[in-house]
Formats: structure tokens, sequence, C-alpha cells
């Protein structure tokens, strides 16, 4: 094999140093482009004074990482919460008993009704309205009910999600299992469920690093996050630059999460798919 | 009536569709009853019905003299009475063969891991499948899968054993070692009941053959008779076309 190369691997290997030659020429030419043609631009010394400035960096970041720490907390308990309430809606409404209607209709009306208002105003209603009831203290935490709304909205996705999971397991699977005297909530719990999630990972996986970002939210009903926190830097120095890091702290965390999840993807794709057509 | 199994005018229909047209059966204990007929005819769907998968729309269905086939009757006992085995396998996926086989006797009987497994691994051991235990479904060949299934089947002890063309699926050199796990059972007094393609394999180890076309039973009766003496012009229609093809 060493010594003589098949004439389709010698093409191949021709094709792939050409590739990359291409590759990296182009490559260079954008880089040098924005390298040297951006700072020519008229106002490119005031932005970089405002929003790429070292200084400033240097000085708000661990004030950011501080406050990124409850950003990961709202996370750490929202998390498992929306993974459990969606896991429950999506068995409601894939029940099959005619009794348990009603419980379809209103996990339906949940659903459709949580994923048809941006997140946003569902954290204003929930944060401001709720305590606005008149509750007393730790009950009137926009904490809390800023994680609530966010909780409701992202069970209702990741819901979709499980129940897409939960329909993709083929009715054979049930058939085989209802034949060997397995009730019907048994063959949920050891057959169906077991297949389902297998096969949502990618997709949760998304929902998850999106919750990531969203947390943010959380902090325009007041809770001091790290969008916040770059938010009082960027007015008290009246610079940018904090935004800039607080971005580079999210993305310290989502670019693992996201390459994390595209492997796993890919690794269900070759599973299921069959050999790759070029 | 002496039947293990008996079948009182079943008729079945999906959305308006009459898939069967009051079929009459009696199964004696421990015989092997085969229905073949041309796909489409109901075999599947049979039994399917007395699998209690499908509920039948009218007539009835006697497991030892007792109507199984009431509306609301709780099936799962008696689908522990009543295994089955399908075309495709349908074994899971996620679970190793022994993991397959013990799920429902650890969960619907009760029997606790250990005993699960022992009893298990004879079962495996009976079908020259011992070395499997550890695997998952999609590592084995087709035969395997299925003859793991009959294990698993097998495994809740049932009194009756429901095999759904369950050589439909296997390459042609893998349906002996299939057939070869019927014929035990047969021999082990197992009551059988097939829907299948193998005429060969119909004629010479079925007790009774059953003849379906349209949801009807149009001919039913000893091998020996079904296969040279049918009655119904169909019946002969359809064995001829069947000796035409070679299959017989």
């Amino acid at each position: 094999m060493a010594t003589t190369t098949s004439r389709r691997a010698a093409y191949e290997q021709a094709r792939k140093r050409r590739s990359i030659a291409v590759a990296t020429v182009s490559s260079l030419i954008v880089v040098t482009a924005i390298v040297l043609l951006v700072p020519q631009m008229p106002r490119w010394e005031r932005v970089r004074q405002s929003f790429f400035n070292g200084e400033r960096f240097r000085d708000s970041f661990p004030r950011l990482l501080d406050a990124f720490l409850l950003d990961v907390k709202i996370f750490a308990w929202s998390a498992p919460l929306i993974l459990i309430l969606a896991m429950l809606v999506a068995m409601a409404r894939n029940s099959r008993s005619p009794a348990l209607f009603p419980l379809r209709a209103l996990t339906i009306a949940y659903t459709d009704i949580m994923r048809g208002v941006p997140i946003i105003l569902w954290i204003y209603l929930i944060g401001f309205g709720v305590p606005g009831l008149g509750l007393d203290r730790p009950w009137n935490s926009p904490l809390l009910w800023g994680s609530v709304a966010l909780i409701l909205t992202y069970a209702s996705y990741v819901a979709e999600v499980f129940r897409a999971g939960i329909e993709s397991v083929h009715e054979s699977q049930r058939a085989a299992a209802r034949s060997l005297g397995l009730s019907n909530w048994q063959t949920m719990r050891f057959v169906v469920i077991p297949q389902a999630i297998r096969r949502v990972v990618p997709p949760l996986m998304n929902d998850l690093v999106s919750l990531q970002k969203d947390v943010a939210l959380v902090s325009l009903i007041g809770p001091i996050e790290i969008l916040r926190q770059a938010g009082i830097d960027k007015s008290k120095f009246a610079n940018f630059t904090p935004f800039i890091g607080a971005a580079v702290i999210f993305l310290c965390i989502t670019i693992p999460l996201t390459r994390t999840t595209d492997y796993l993807m890919e690794r269900e794709r070759r599973r299921t798919t069959g050999t790759r057509v070029r | 009536m002496t039947s293990k199994l008996s079948l009182r005018d079943v008729s079945k229909a999906y959305a308006g569709h009459i898939v069967l047209h009051g079929v009459s059966l009696d199964i004696a204990e421990g015989s092997v009853v085969t229905l073949i007929g041309p796909s489409g005819s109901g075999k599947s769907t049979l039994l399917r019905c007395i699998n209690l998968l499908e509920p039948i729309d009218d007539g009835e269905i006697f497991l030892d003299d007792v109507d199984i086939s009431i509306p609301g009757f709780d099936a799962n006992p008696v689908r522990r009475r009543i295994g089955m085995v399908f075309q495709n396998f349908n074994l899971f996926p996620h679970m190793s063969v022994m993991e397959n086989i013990i799920l429902s006797p650890t969960r619907t009987l009760g029997i606790n891991k250990p005993v699960a497994r022992a009893k298990a691994m004879e079962l495996l051991e009976r079908f020259g499948l011992a070395d499997k235990a550890d695997s998952y479904p999609d590592q084995l060949s087709g035969g395997q899968q299925q003859r793991v299934a009959i294990v698993r089947a097998l495994a809740i002890e049932p009194e009756v054993l429901l095999l759904d063309e369950i050589t439909s699926s296997l390459d042609p050199e893998l349906v002996g070692e299939v057939l070869d796990v019927v014929r035990e059972l047969k021999a082990s007094g197992m009551t059988l009941i097939l829907a299948t393609h193998e005429m060969g394999f119909a004629r010479d180890t079925s007790d009774v053959v059953c003849v379906l076309d349209g949801g009807h039973i149009i001919e039913q009766g000893p091998p020996s008779q079904v296969f040279t003496a049918p009655q119904s012009e169909r019946a002969q229609q359809f064995l001829q076309s069947i000796i035409n093809s070679g299959r017989l």
C-alpha cells in the first residue's frame, strides 16, 4: 500500500492539496483585508477606544466573572426542572387513555401559549406580575419568578423535543413490549422513553445552549447577573468594553457546548444513516 | 370444549375496511396450527387479535374456555399466557440480549434478577445462543435476532406461542436455524399458531393448516388434505400458484 498508490488515492491527494492551498490563500486575503482596511475607517480610533479598551477590560473582567456565577446558578437550578417538567408534559401529551383527554388538551394549550409569546415577555409578565400580587419576602424575588418564567417557557420547547423523540420510536416496539405483558406505563418507562431520550440528546443540547444565553434575560427584571453588571460598568465609565468582556465569557461556555452537540449529532447521523454520498 | 384456544365468529375492520369476516377456529392444546394465504388475507391481524394487541369488533376469543375478548378485559395477564414473535424481531435495541429476555419476567412476574438471568441463560443455551447474552441486537445476524426474540417470548413461559411470519425478513440461508427452533418447540409440546409463507414447513410440521383469503378461512384441515385435495376453488388456485412458483 505504501509504495503503490492507487489511481483514486493519488487523485484524492492532489485534490486535497489543492483545496488546502485555495483555503489558505483566500483566508489570508480576507484576514489581511480586515486588518488593513478596518483601521482605515474614519472613526476606527474611537470605536477601538470604547469597545476594545484593554484597561477597561482588565478592570471589568473579574466583576463580570463574579456576576456570571449568578447566570450559572440560574442555569443550574432551571435546567433540571425544565427537563422534568418537559418530560411530564410530553408524556401527558402522548398518553392514549381517553380518560386523560382533558390533560392532553391542557398540555397542548400550555405548549401553544408558552411557545407563542417571546420569552422576554413572559419574564416581564411573570417576573413583575406575580410579585405584584403582594407576596412577602422571599416569595416576591424577581430572581425566583424570572427563573419560573424561564422554566415554563423552556419546558414547553423541550417538551416538543421529547414528544418528537417519543413519537419516533416505532409502533412495533410498543407492540413487542405489550405482547410480553408489560403495562402501558412499563412500556413507556422501559422501552419507549430510553430510546426516545437517546435520539433527542443533540436537539436537547441545542436548547440547553440557548438557555445558557437566555438566562441573561432575567437581568431585565432586576437581578445583577453578567449582562446587567456589564451595563453598570458601561454606564460608570462610558465605555462599551464590558460588553465585549461579557461576550467573551459567554463564548467560553457556549462554543465547547455547541461543538459537543455537533459531535453528538454527527455520531447519531453516522449510526442511523448509510454510507455517505459524495 | 376441550380447545386450548377457540375463536368464534371473530370480525375486525379498520376504518370501514373489513379484515376478518367471522373467523372461527379451534386450537387443541399442544397442536401446531398454520395460517397460510396471500398477503393481506388477515393472517397477521388474526394473530394480533388473539394477543389482544387489536381489539376485535365482533365474536369471541376463548382461552381455556374463558372469554378474553370481552371489552375492558385486562389484557396484560392474558399476554403473559400467549407469547408472540414478530416478523421484524422487534428486539429492544437499547438493551442487551439478556436484558431483553429478563425485562418481562422481572417486571411483570416479579421474579428476582438472578433467578431470571439463570433461567434466561438456560433458554439461550438450549437454542445455541449462550455466547450472545451480552451482545446487543444490532450485533447479531437476523437469524440470531429472531431466535433471541423467541427466547424472549418463552421466558415468560407462555401456554401458547404466536409466530407472525417469523422467517419472512430473513436471508434464505438463515431461515433453517429459526425453523429448527420451531420444530423443537413443537416437540416440547407447546401450542403454536404460526402465519407463514414457508409452505414446505407448513406441510411437514402442522397439525392443522388454515388457508385465509380476504378475511375468511376458506380451507381448513390436516396438511395432507389441504395441500393435496383442497375443497374450495379459491384454495385450489392459491395452492396451484404456490406449486407453479416452485415453493412446494
